[in-house]
């Protein structure tokens, strides 16, 4: 085919119209925007102290999150690659490997990071730096086997293809070959929208472990001595109460007024919650539309 | 017939044409390298793209007013493309047979007649057996399939009478691209037998310019009656150009032999090979059985009919198919159960190395030119870019970040040839290396080949193209089924 460099085309489309006409794009940037709405939003009517908690306990859960898809990504990387590479040359580590993701695979995620708590209550000191890691390598780990699949399945797509074997038989290397060839040029769209998921599974099962251990502690507190999550904003008795203040709106709709400025910490919290985990499941729908990924 | 064609594939690619001819009433031999659009050009003639998926304009006008003009609606109902794959274009629910007798043709005897001949190796017993199937998903095989397809534009052609055939367009699209050359050759004659009664027009699309030598050959009185063009690309868009046979012929005559300096034995297979239950097995040019034997500095051409499994020899040799073998190369011995820890510790990119077939398939679609070539691990980068040169009659850096899926199909080929002989193993095979090149580009493949040898690096040529390498290699061995 020849190529034609439409500049007249590709000039008309602005970066504006590239965000709006791409779901994925779209509901990105309408989450960066819906967040900064809603810190302006609580930085004017929640209290400073209250909103500082707010505000810590976003950057906590969503520091988490990050580090939790950066460490399962490279957890599952690290596995796939160990699996093709390395493991199959040897019988034993080949069968201990499996016999370790079939373990990993057998346990509920919210019992991983449950029992991940138990060394931040006894063993560790009170870094936070130490604590916080720990945590995002628990919740790293309940989605190691998430990303080993993708990778697994991406390798093994790929050798299907020509290109696979082409490139062996040249002597190039097999790890140049996964990780240039098929993971960085041809799965980048899966991973990306791998990552995209696991984030929001993160804040989900970070917050809800978190709501479940801080039922009856005191509102200053974290059994971890770790900054405030959202779940144990949500796990207060006031920010219960504020949720609960919703049925109102149904007996008064000019309620919802009151519901927005003095009821702000437990309706922000859990709104924070559902909107991240809705533009997660748009932005990856939008992606697995866009780059027609396979499910 | 003159057509102005515009195509707009996305935001960013389009194919476009001016002033397309294909003569009337002749045969019309359209050449050049495969992937600059020929097969979209002629598909948008004959109302076959989706207006939905393309932006599509024929001479000035809108895709449906085109299709709606009268003349061209009839046009269109008299005519018949061969797709390039005849999967596309046979109904998996429909025996064969069924298919074939959609086509209503004037005589019976003259239909078998029609596929006898095509079939030349198939009594009319084991012919009806063949179209007394399904055609899915393995019988029959891909080279059957074509000539399935070719069989149904002949009994349409056929069907034709003097007043319906001046208005009629036969496009045939790489319609023999599964065949070997004695099948080739005898689609080509039933072609031209069946055009000569009403003389519709034909497209005939190829990158084989060897079908050149045969049919100045075989039908020399009826040259008026060819049509020869080339379609290539000129600057953004693309560009018909008479294409004078005689060029060809005389540039064909003239090829000389590659020059060999042979020295040591670096590869001996044992003369029988077995796998999938056959038995595959060299001979010599006295048809006897011998052992295939490669010299330091030596090309040897293996030939063999379509589907004989020569490229199945390239993939057990390098270890990717299973197989009952005894091989030597350069001092390994290599067998069906050599493992795949030598094959990658001694073998690949060393001692052996390979441009499969399909550039499409070998070339990773995403990567650019010069991650093609980066990945290569110790190669002289000043002598890449000189045989990149010759070869392409360009620089790298011109072509160094384009993306592989944005090069046209000779293009992708061109690179895929390089980058098995930059690695400089002891023995290169290339499969069909001349694949979709058009007369310009073979030139210069040839020269490249004529340096890699003189080098003292061997290689094994695997093709069709009888025309070119039985007049450039002159050490042959032919592979055979026992």
């Amino acid at each position: 085919m020849r190529i034609k460099t439409a500049l007249n085309i590709n000039n008309s489309k602005s970066l504006l119209n590239k965000v709006l006409s791409r779901k994925d794009l779209r509901w990105s940037a309408l989450f960066v925007l819906g967040l900064l709405f809603f810190i302006i939003w609580n930085a004017i009517f929640l209290n400073d102290a209250a909103f500082s908690k707010w505000l810590s306990a976003i950057a906590q859960t969503y520091l988490l999150g990050l580090l939790s898809v950066i460490l399962s990504l490279s957890f599952g990387w690290i596995f796939a690659l160990g699996e093709e590479l390395l493991f199959s040359e040897n019988k034993f580590l080949n069968a201990g490997f499996y016999l370790f993701i079939d373990l990993l695979k057998s346990i509920p995620q919210i019992v991983i990071i449950l029992l991940g708590y138990i060394p931040l209550f006894f063993y560790f000191d009170n870094s936070p730096l130490v604590q916080t890691l720990w945590l995002a390598f628990v919740l790293a780990l309940s989605f190691a086997n998430d990303v080993y699949e993708e990778i697994s399945n991406r390798i093994a797509v790929s050798k299907n293809y020509g290109f696979y074997n082409a490139m062996l038989a040249l002597g190039i290397k097999e790890s140049r070959i996964i990780n240039r060839d098929v993971l960085l040029l041809n799965s980048a769209p899966y991973l990306i929208n791998r990552a995209v998921v696991i984030f929001a599974s993160s804040v989900f099962l970070l917050t809800s472990a978190d709501f479940i251990v801080s039922v009856g502690l005191a509102p200053q507190l974290t059994l971890s001595g770790l900054p405030a999550t959202l779940g144990n904003i949500l796990a207060t008795a006031t920010s219960k109460e504020d949720i609960l203040a919703i049925r109102e709106i149904f007996a008064d709709p000019l309620y919802l007024k009151e519901l927005l400025t003095t009821h702000l910490q437990g309706i922000s919290a859990a709104f924070a919650l559902v909107f991240t985990l809705i533009s997660a499941y748009e932005i990856s729908n939008g992606l697995v539309e866009r780059k027609k990924l396979n499910a | 017939m003159k057509f102005s064609v515009e195509i707009l594939l996305d935001d960013l690619r389009k194919i476009e044409i001016r002033n397309l001819e294909f003569e009337n009433g002749k045969i019309n031999f359209v050449f050049g390298e495969s992937g600059v659009g020929k097969t979209l050009i002629s598909q948008a003639a004959l109302g076959l793209l989706d207006e939905k998926q393309f932006k599509i304009k024929i001479n000035g006008e809108t895709y449906s007013q085109y299709l709606s003009a009268l003349g061209v609606s009839e046009m269109i109902k008299r005519s018949f493309y061969v797709f390039q794959e005849p999967s596309a274009h046979l109904s998996p629910v429909m025996k064969i047979s069924e298919q074939l007798n959609e086509g209503k043709i004037k005589e019976p005897q003259e239909k078998a007649q029609i596929a006898k001949n095509i079939f030349p190796h198939l009594t009319k017993k084991e012919i009806n057996r063949l179209f007394d199937v399904y055609p899915e998903p393995y019988r029959p095989s891909g080279g059957e399939k074509q000539r399935v397809l070719n069989l149904m534009a002949f009994f349409a052609m056929d069907k034709l009478s003097f007043s319906t055939a001046w208005n009629s367009l036969f496009v045939f699209d790489e319609p023999t691209g599964h065949l070997d050359v004695p099948l080739r050759n005898a689609v080509l004659s039933e072609l031209v037998r069946i055009f000569v009664k009403d003389k519709p027009t034909v497209v005939f699309i190829t990158h084989d310019y060897s079908i050149v030598s045969f049919i100045g050959g075989k039908f020399p009185d009826l040259k008026d009656f060819f049509n020869y063009s080339e379609i290539y690309a000129d600057g953004e868009t693309l560009a018909q150009r008479k294409f004078l046979p005689d060029e060809y012929l005389k540039w064909i005559s003239s090829v000389e032999l590659l020059k060999t300096k042979p020295r040591k034995t670096v590869l001996k297979i044992k003369k029988r090979i077995e796998v999938y239950g056959k038995t595959l097995a060299f001979l010599n040019e006295n048809k006897t059985e011998t052992d295939a034997v490669l010299r330091e500095g030596e090309i040897i051409y293996v030939k063999a009919p379509s589907g004989t499994g020569k490229t199945t020899l390239a993939k057990i040799l390098l270890g990717l198919e299973s197989a009952n073998f005894e091989a030597e190369i350069d001092g390994i011995k290599l067998n069906g159960k050599t493992s795949t820890r030598v094959y990658k510790k001694l073998i690949y990119g060393k001692r052996l190395a390979i441009a499969f077939q399909h550039a499409d398939e070998a070339l990773n679609q995403n990567a650019t030119v010069r991650e093609i070539f980066e990945a290569l691990e110790n190669i002289d980068s000043g002598s890449l870019r000189k045989s990149f040169e010759l070869l392409f009659g360009e620089p790298l850096e011109n072509f160094s970040g384009k993306k592989i899926k944005n090069l046209s199909g000779g293009q992708k080929q061109k690179i895929n040839v390089l980058r098995a002989l930059s690695v400089n193993a002891k023995v290169t095979i290339l499969d069909e290396p001349l694949n979709g090149m058009d007369l310009e580009s073979v030139k210069r493949t040839i020269l490249l080949l004529q340096n890699h040898i003189k080098n003292g690096n061997s290689i094994i040529l695997i093709s069709h193209n009888e025309d070119v390498f039985d007049k450039i290699i002159p050490n042959k061995i032919y592979l055979k089924e026992v």
